[in-house]
């Protein structure tokens, strides 16, 4: 299932993404100049607290940013060929629901209350596959049957409310799955959910990104997801991408101490742990980043140095890179 | 990007941030309104000593004098006179009292009220709340005018009776808002902390709760306050209001309506005082209400 | 769905049996009712032959059931000021309150519904500044006087349109528009919020990943769950029709109920008012009755959990 290759057959390449909010009296720079990428069917994790840019940047992918407020200032998304941001908004609307699908953190809002589960999963077949009529009514059926909805012709013309927390998640990643797209982007689709549903949830995306060859973006604060799910870990931290590497890699060495701080703070099976250990303080503001690397006020490790400069990207190999002084320094 | 640690200051911290936001922010209120505002309240306050004339003073050798830009007008009564010659300036300024003091009068005794049964609505929940929900939509849907119609026709026509019958419409909407606002608010940790130690109810309502459903109660009595000034000038103009010789500015529109095609500064000014004054109170509320509170869009 | 409309008819009836209890009791605690039900002026055999006709020599829940079974029959006594049978009067004045305020519905619906839309979808843009100024000045302005300026500009000074009275379709216009004017500005208000709210959901947010073009996301996901609120209120804007009735009515010397509503406090006519609140009361009843089935017409979550 893990491709040790992801060289080649790149289908999304962001360089120097920045997304700011523009507020009366400040700037908030959400998302502060992310560069990643994801091979065909590759999962990539996409993980940090609350707050650090995780979910702008996947609405950003989709050129879906709050407006008015939010703006993507600058950077380039490459999804093989073609650099989205230069895309104008008719051209766009094709990739979204066709190419690239989001599942969203909240089942219980996404989901519009006054159209059957039929009619919100038949939208994107008519809209994209131009199909209609018993056509559509059938691939939606399939897209149900795929995300394992008991008895799909019933629950066809039945309403969001009547569908459990679990069922409604799927039926949102039906309505994502249907035009077998490209890439899927799933906004910490399990957080909302009971701990068994979330398993029962993560096995289905996994067995379905297997078979039809989707790349997956998993944006979670949850490292246990991470290591369940995808191939490649991207740590990000005040809207930047603090670690990146391959998932193994970075369990067994994380340079970043904020990665070493998530890793402590999962409780992995089979390990066995005093007491689990919890992170310092609070992400920072985005209104007034402390100078130098943002993580500094709560780092155990600081170092004057660290207050003063960001880090430069230091290269642990492959496409891997950390931006800490700590493993700058150290070589 | 919620901030976590502001959802559970301490009622103490809460009035200190509160004074010291209100004092700062006030300098940032909207100009014009606030001018406005303060005018009125001046000529509520102090109306006698300001107004050229006493309001009910008749003298019928000036009557119908139009205002002091027309060729007929004369600086003696800057904005005409009405069919009496009562001076139109002088029955605004003195009017602005009446309009002004009884709005209050309805906001302490309504508001006040509507803020007690909010509170224990919204904090006690269950039965309690669902009878009271019940009553207070009752007395939502009814249509004020033709209440206080029926109302006047049983009680009689004075101040009194404008304030008892505006009362309980303004009860409710307090209580509506109030108790939604408990609601979010009973939930809040320093609220289980504090019923934890067993503090009793009311010292909970009192120091915990009422506190965090202030700001609120500012907004709705400001935007209320404007609100209930078109209903009492409604009711003057109807001739239900506050009864003459009082110069209500309703019921001065009504004294022009007879006089529109030769003296229609006798309508114009009273109603552009209610526009004026009501305006600025739904825009100052307005501001107010972006100011202590941006969540709460709806009131 | 019929158990549903079933309870809503049920409790339609409860509140119609409750407002025909308030009149009775009103109209028997105001004073002497056989003085409440004549004319001011009448002498004493008016006044007992009254007694007599309401029964107050009977018990008052015999009194009370003879006042229900003459509601049930439509008679609502006479106006002691001229006479005539007070469901005679209500029944020709009607129309004319009942048209004015279909017309002033829709100029407020055909006003608020775009303003508010737009001023949500193009926040802070001009169409959302007209859309707060207009709100504004509608919730500022008194109806009673914005209905005077219109007359002195366009009968008087103008000479376009009538002054008063009801009369060709023109004599609609002034009063009309006056009437719809302030339930417009609380409408675009309560439009905007409510879209604005919506505007910000998920599922919204979820159309637009679909690739639904904006005019889907906007007409298909979003207007359907904005309007839901807009129900909601639509008592609250009912009673404000009542009560802009009422006034605007008297401004326009309309031949209406709300008219008669005021007549009748000036020339103490209990009969009169009494009839216009049971109308007024029973109509108000039978729009919500209507609105809670719209209501569950549009949103489907209110028909299971009833």
């Amino acid at each position: 299932m893990l491709r040790e290759d992801t060289g080649n057959d790149l289908l999304l390449r962001v360089e120097g993404l920045k997304t700011y909010f523009f507020q009366r009296n400040a700037v908030l720079k959400a998302v502060d100049g992310v560069s990643f990428s994801v091979a065909q069917g590759e999962a990539v994790g996409l993980v940090g607290e609350s707050g650090s840019g995780k979910t702008m940047t996947c609405l950003s992918l989709m050129r879906l940013v709050p407006q008015p407020g939010a703006r993507i200032v600058e950077g380039e998304i490459w999804f093989k060929g073609d650099n989205l941001l230069d895309l104008t908004e008719h051209e766009m609307r094709a990739y979204r629901g066709h190419r690239m699908a989001i599942v969203m953190q909240d089942p219980q809002t996404s989901l519009n209350p006054v159209y059957t589960v039929g009619e919100q999963v038949a939208e994107p077949v008519r809209l994209h596959l131009k199909e209609r009529g018993q056509q559509a009514i059938a691939r939606v059926l399939d897209s149900l049957r795929a995300v394992r909805i008991p008895r799909p012709e019933l629950r066809l013309g039945q309403y969001p409310h009547q569908f459990s927390g679990g069922m409604r998640q799927r039926v949102v990643a039906a309505m994502g799955l249907t035009t077998q797209p490209e890439l899927l982007i799933a906004d910490e689709p399990t957080t909302s959910l009971d701990v068994t549903i979330q398993a029962q949830f993560l096995r289905l995306i996994r067995d379905l990104q297997q078979d039809s060859g989707t790349s997956v973006i998993w944006v979670t604060h949850d490292l246990g997801i991470v290591a369940q799910m995808c191939d490649r870990v991207n740590v990000m931290y005040a809207g930047r991408i603090v670690e990146s590497g391959r998932v193994r890699q970075i369990y067994k060495e994380p340079q970043h101490p904020y990665t070493r701080a998530l890793l402590d703070s999962v409780p992995l099976m089979g390990a066995r742990r005093e007491k689990l250990y919890q992170i310092e303080g609070q992400p920072p503001d985005l209104r007034s980043i402390p100078q130098g690397c943002p993580f500094w006020p709560r780092c155990p490790e600081a170092m004057d140095k660290c207050k003063e400069q960001y880090p430069p990207r230091t290269s642990l190999g492959g496409e891997d890179f950390v931006h800490c002084w700590l493993t700058e320094e150290g070589r | 990007m919620a901030n976590t640690s502001m959802q559970i200051a301490s009622p103490t911290a809460v009035w200190a941030v509160r004074a010291r936001s209100v004092l700062g922010g006030l300098r940032r209120a909207p100009k014009i309104p606030s001018l406005v505002l303060l005018v009125f309240m001046i000529f509520a306050a102090f109306g006698q000593w300001i107004a050229p004339y006493s309001p009910v003073a008749v003298d019928m050798a000036a009557s119908f004098s139009p205002p002091v830009w027309h060729e007929e007008g004369s600086a003696d009564h800057l904005l005409g006179t009405d069919k009496l010659g009562r001076d139109i300036l002088s029955r605004l300024i003195i009017g602005a009292r009446v309009s002004l003091s009884l709005s209050l009068f309805v906001i302490g005794l309504g508001g006040g009220v509507g803020v007690v049964l909010g509170l224990i609505s919204g904090y006690s929940g269950g039965k309690v709340d669902a009878v009271m929900q019940r009553g207070i939509e009752v007395i939502l849907a009814m249509p004020t005018i033709l209440v206080a119609l029926v109302f006047v026709f049983a009680v009689g026509r004075s101040f009194e009776s404008v304030i008892l019958i505006l009362s309980p419409f303004l009860a409710a909407r307090f209580a509506r808002i109030v108790r939604g606002e408990t609601l979010s608010v009973r939930e809040r940790d320093f609220v289980a902390i504090a019923k934890v130690i067993g503090t009793p109810t009311w010292m909970i309502l009192l120091k915990h709760i009422l506190p965090n459903v202030f700001n609120t109660v500012i907004v709705l009595a400001t935007l209320e306050v404007g609100h209930l000034i078109l209903l009492e000038s409604s009711l003057s103009f109807l001739g239900v209001g506050v009864p003459p010789p009082q110069p209500a500015w309703g019921l001065m529109v009504a004294d022009g309506r007879e006089f529109l095609t030769s003296a229609y500064w006798i309508t114009l000014f009273p109603g552009l005082c209610i526009l004026a004054a009501v305006l600025s109170l739904n825009l100052f509320g307005d501001w107010l209400r972006d100011t202590l509170d941006p969540r709460r869009r709806q009131l | 769905m019929v158990k549903y409309i079933g309870f809503r008819l049920f409790q339609a009836l409860l509140g119609l049996w409750f407002i025909a209890t308030l009149v009775f009791i009103l109209s028997r605690s105001i004073g002497d009712p056989a003085e409440v039900f004549t004319a001011r002026n009448s002498g004493v055999d008016a006044r007992e032959i009254m007694a007599a006709k309401l029964g107050l020599d009977r018990p008052v829940h015999e009194q009370y059931l003879k006042f229900l079974g003459q509601l049930v029959r439509l008679d609502l006594g006479d106006s002691v000021s001229n006479g005539i049978p007070v469901t005679q009067i209500l029944v020709e004045r009607m129309p004319a309150t009942f048209t004015l305020g279909l017309i002033a519905l829709i100029f407020a619906l055909v006003f608020s519904l775009p303003l508010g839309i737009l001023g949500a979808v193009y926040r802070d843009t001009p169409v959302d500044w007209v859309a707060k100024v207009l709100a504004f000045l509608g919730q500022s302005m008194p109806p009673f006087w914005l209905g005077i300026m219109l007359i002195i500009l366009f009968a008087v000074v103008w000479g376009l349109l009538p002054p008063a009275g009801k009369g060709e379709w023109h004599s609609y216009i002034l009063p009309g528009f006056t009437l719809g004017w302030g339930v417009m500005a609380g409408m675009v208000r309560l439009v905007r919020s409510s879209m604005l709210d919506v505007l910000d959901s998920d599922y919204v947010a979820m159309a637009r990943a679909k690739g639904l073009p904006e005019v889907v996301v906007i007409g298909k996901h979003a207007l359907r769950n904005a309007l839901l609120p807009v129900l909601t209120y639509s008592s609250l804007v009912l009673g404000a029709f009542m009560n802009g009735s009422v006034v605007v009515e008297q401004v326009f010397a309309w031949p209406g109920i709300g008219t008669s509503a005021v007549q009748s406090v000036v020339r103490r006519d209990f009969p009169v008012i009494q009839g216009v609140v049971i109308v007024f009361g029973s109509f108000f009843i039978l729009i919500n009755l209507f609105v809670d089935i719209m209501y569950a017409v549009i949103d489907p979550r209110i028909k299971y959990t009833q």
